[in-house]
């Protein structure tokens, strides 16, 4: 579990939305001043006070006699009661209101000099060193707070220092009862309180205890005993005399409350001192649980960080392997990013040869380390499933379907046991058929992109995952591929990366990606896509690994077993690069010692004009619209020829071409017969045409 | 194809995004150029990336210079590969062309 960060904009907002809060420290400072003058008058009088927020709400009572007057009747009862607005620079603290007995004679005069002595000289408001110089009075207090101190620096156990600053409060004064609450999601939860107390978490904002953590306002309320209307819905107050409830709170986040209360009659009041000390106290665990939460964080970092480099190691050495680097024809490139919690994404190789190999990719259902396990042991039973197959079936190539099912048989139990199962695609490339075979296992569905086509589509099997029932029979498939085509297989994990908004990458748009980017190198099309993803979700770490492999059909040319090169090309001017890289080859091939280069450009633009021409100008049938290029050492030198089905067309009729620069065009077979050293052009009855291009080696 | 233009005052530079002028891009390349061709009187074809022009990319480059003549401008070119200066000659375009080794040569050549 990731510690949510402490400075969440939402807690910051909920300080600065609070109606009244808007100078809490203001107002608290002026509560402690009014706790420390108002006693004696109050005293003399035999007079209650009370001091409430601009919304009503008791932030601080004194005096249990009239009570009752002050929180139900304050407006019924004008002589005996008389209230005043603090006002300090222009800013509302409240409303002092204070009223004494029925029978006091002359209580309202008294009232007015009392009200205008106590909050004349609380308004100018006391600096901290007063404060300081308050608490130096008690040694007990500075040696609470140093006491609190000394534990904090050990935090191995916090939960322990908790019950240490309760301990704290408890003597604070004799047997002060205490309860800390904290913030559990929506609730407030008792943490830790003297007594052990068995006590129920409450709504964050119930009560006088939520009043106090939502406000981030402390309230005292002495001498209640007897009184309605205070600290109702509190059951634990139900005896208390003297109630005070602090907020536990730092600057950076609001942790919850710490309430306290006397519940014998003889005991103090909770004066100005006590409260301050009380407030620090508060404060003290607040501090412990920042440190608490900020020392878990940094550790929870490092154990992600080493958690992720244990998933890439076992994602390197047991899962995955390296793309062949042999095979003819082909490109691939594959990737791999553990997440945190390994998934057991696999992938390997299998080779049969310089023109045909196994791809096996695969996704343990389950996570960690067991998934990975089970990952490294379904891929290595591939392996052994081949060699098996090749020994029993005295097969060089055993079936993929077989191969699948062997591997189904044997992992099936043990996936049972674990309550796991593997989602495969197991795939064969004979890049001499130009076949690709496979056997698609309840896997994500592969992205095909057939080039000639220029369409993007999807192969999907409808076997069950390995390890669902021994009896499944296993079918495969077959789809025939050519040059510039590409096959994409992925996990789930790079589908299903979110976006900050919680939207997935989805399907449709891995699809619109690899079909704009497949003439592209397959590593650049797998570091594109990872570029694109960290955009997509605005993270490096991801949530689940990612997985894929990019295979593309490469030109497979090479000296076939009658000493020929071939190509053959659709009828398309954007042909013409394959074409020039066929002459290359062939040069590179057949002229027995290293062609110049020369040879090879002057050879190149040859062909190339041959095959401009006949795209352009020769009308093709309906059948055998491709153009069959094959190259072939002479007598003479090195001879690429080029079929084609068209129109009969003699070169002889041709123009002569223009060299000053007043005609555009009309250079074609003036290049042709310039580049090479013969051209021999056939014309037979089948209206096939051959244009046989000869060049002295 | 996209085109690159760049401008050293009156003169306009265009460089090919890519290494091949052929049948295949030249009528992506001609469709490009029109708007430099009705702008400009004095354009560079910078070709150093150039590694391939068939006999319709010379066409093509053939027709920007009759435009920009027509109008009474010029096309001068620079940095030609050599397969690329193998063509130009063997169709004799040397002559009809102003060819420089450097942009700088030809653009203080107009």
């Amino acid at each position: 579990m990731i510690l949510q960060p402490l400075n969440t904009t939402q807690e910051q907002n909920c300080f600065e939305e609070l109606p009244g809060s808007r100078n809490p420290e203001t107002a608290r400072q002026f509560l402690f001043s009014l706790q420390k003058v108002a006693p004696p008058f109050l005293e003399w009088a035999n007079a209650s006070l009370g001091y409430f927020s601009e919304k009503n709400e008791i932030i601080y009572v004194t005096g249990a006699e009239c009570l009752c007057h002050i929180i139900e009747n304050r407006k019924n009862n004008p002589h005996q009661h008389v209230e005043q607005e603090i006002l300090y620079e222009n800013n509302c603290l409240g409303t002092v209101v204070l009223c004494c007995p029925a029978d006091f004679a002359n209580a309202g005069k008294y009232l007015h000099l009392i009200i205008s002595g106590i909050t004349g000289e609380l308004i100018h408001l006391e600096d901290e060193s007063a404060l300081l110089a308050e608490l130096g009075m008690s040694w007990e207090s500075l040696q609470a707070i140093y006491d609190l101190n000394a534990d904090l620096n050990s935090f191995h156990n916090p939960q322990k220092l908790l019950e240490k600053i309760t301990e704290r409060v408890e003597a604070v004064g004799n047997e002060t009862c205490a309860v800390l609450w904290l913030r559990d999601e929506e609730n407030l939860k008792p943490a830790a309180s003297t007594n052990n107390r068995d006590l129920a978490p409450r709504a964050k904002d119930y009560g006088i205890i939520g009043e106090v953590f939502t406000k981030q306002r402390l309230v005292v309320c002495n001498n209640i005993s007897g009184a309605t209307g205070i600290a109702e819905n509190e059951t634990e107050l139900k005896n208390a005399v003297h109630f005070a409830v602090f907020p536990v709170a730092t600057r950076i986040k609001n942790y919850g409350v710490l309430e306290v209360w006397q519940e014998d009659r003889n005991s103090p009041v909770f004066d100005s001192r006590t409260t301050r000390l009380l407030d620090t106290l508060a404060l003290q665990a607040a501090m412990v649980i920042e440190t608490e939460s900020l020392h878990r964080e940094s550790i929870e970092n490092e154990k992600l960080q080493q958690e992720i480099e244990i998933g890439s190691k076992i994602q390197q050495i047991l899962l995955t392997g390296n793309p062949p680097d042999a095979i003819r024809g082909v490109k691939i490139a594959a990737l791999t990013i553990p997440s945190r919690q390994i998934d057991g994404d696999f992938y390997d190789f299998i080779e049969h040869g310089e023109n045909c190999f196994d791809l096996i990719i695969g996704d343990v259902m389950g996570k960690g380390i067991p998934a990975a396990l089970v990952g490294a042991a379904t891929k290595n039973c591939f392996f052994r499933a081949v060699g098996q197959l090749q020994s029993t079936e005295r097969a060089l190539r055993p079936a993929p379907e077989k191969i699948v099912g062997w591997v189904n048989n044997e992992m099936t139990a043990k996936l049972m046991q674990f309550e796991s199962f593997v989602t495969s695609c197991y795939t064969r490339f004979d890049l001499e058929k130009r076949l690709v075979t496979f056997v698609d296992c309840g896997h994500t569905k592969t992205i095909f992109y057939n080039h000639r086509a220029r369409k993007i589509s999807a192969l999907e099997g409808d076997n069950m995952p390995l390890g669902f029932s021994e009896r499944e029979i296993f079918k495969e498939q077959i789809v025939s591929v050519e040059t510039g085509d590409v096959l994409f297989f992925f996990s789930d994990g790079i589908t299903e990366t979110r976006s900050a908004d919680g939207e997935f990458f989805g399907d449709e748009r891995l699809a619109a990606y690899v079909f704009e980017n497949a003439a592209q190198e397959p590593r650049e099309i797998i570091s594109g896509l990872l570029e694109m993803l960290q955009n997509f979700s605005g993270e490096t770490n991801f949530g689940d690994d990612l997985t894929c492999v990019a295979v593309r059909i490469e030109e497979n040319l090479r000296v076939d077993s009658e000493g020929k090169i071939r190509l053959a090309i659709d009828r398309d001017l954007r042909e013409l690069e394959r074409v020039r890289q066929f002459v290359r080859k062939a040069c590179q091939l057949l002229s027995g010692k290293p062609a110049t280069a020369d040879f090879t450009e002057l050879f190149e633009l040859a062909v190339n004009e041959t095959i401009t021409n006949v795209i352009r100008h020769a009308h093709q049938n309906k059948a055998g619209d491709e153009i069959q290029l094959f190259a072939e050492n002479s007598d003479e030198g090195l001879q690429i020829t080029v079929g084609y089905n068209g129109e009969n067309f003699d070169p002889k009729t041709a123009a002569a071409p223009v060299f000053d620069g007043s005609r555009e065009g009309g250079f074609g077979l003036y290049i042709i017969s310039n580049c090479v050293d013969r051209v021999v052009y056939t014309h037979d009855s089948n209206n096939q045409n051959t244009i046989c291009l000869t060049k002295k080696k | 194809m996209q085109l690159k233009k760049e401008k050293f005052n009156d003169v306009t530079i265009v460089t090919l995004n890519g290494n091949v002028l052929d049948a295949a891009n030249v009528s992506e390349f001609k469709r490009e150029m029109t708007s430099v061709l009705t702008s400009e009187y004095h354009v560079v074809f910078d070709m150093t990336e150039v590694q391939f022009v068939d006999s319709s990319g010379v066409g093509a480059i053939l027709s920007c210079l009759r435009t920009l003549n027509s109008e009474g401008g010029d096309l001068k070119i620079c940095s030609l590969t050599k397969p690329v200066r193998a063509l130009f000659e063997l169709v004799r375009m040397h002559k009809i062309f102003d060819i420089f080794n450097t942009r700088e040569e030809a653009i203080v050549a107009f």
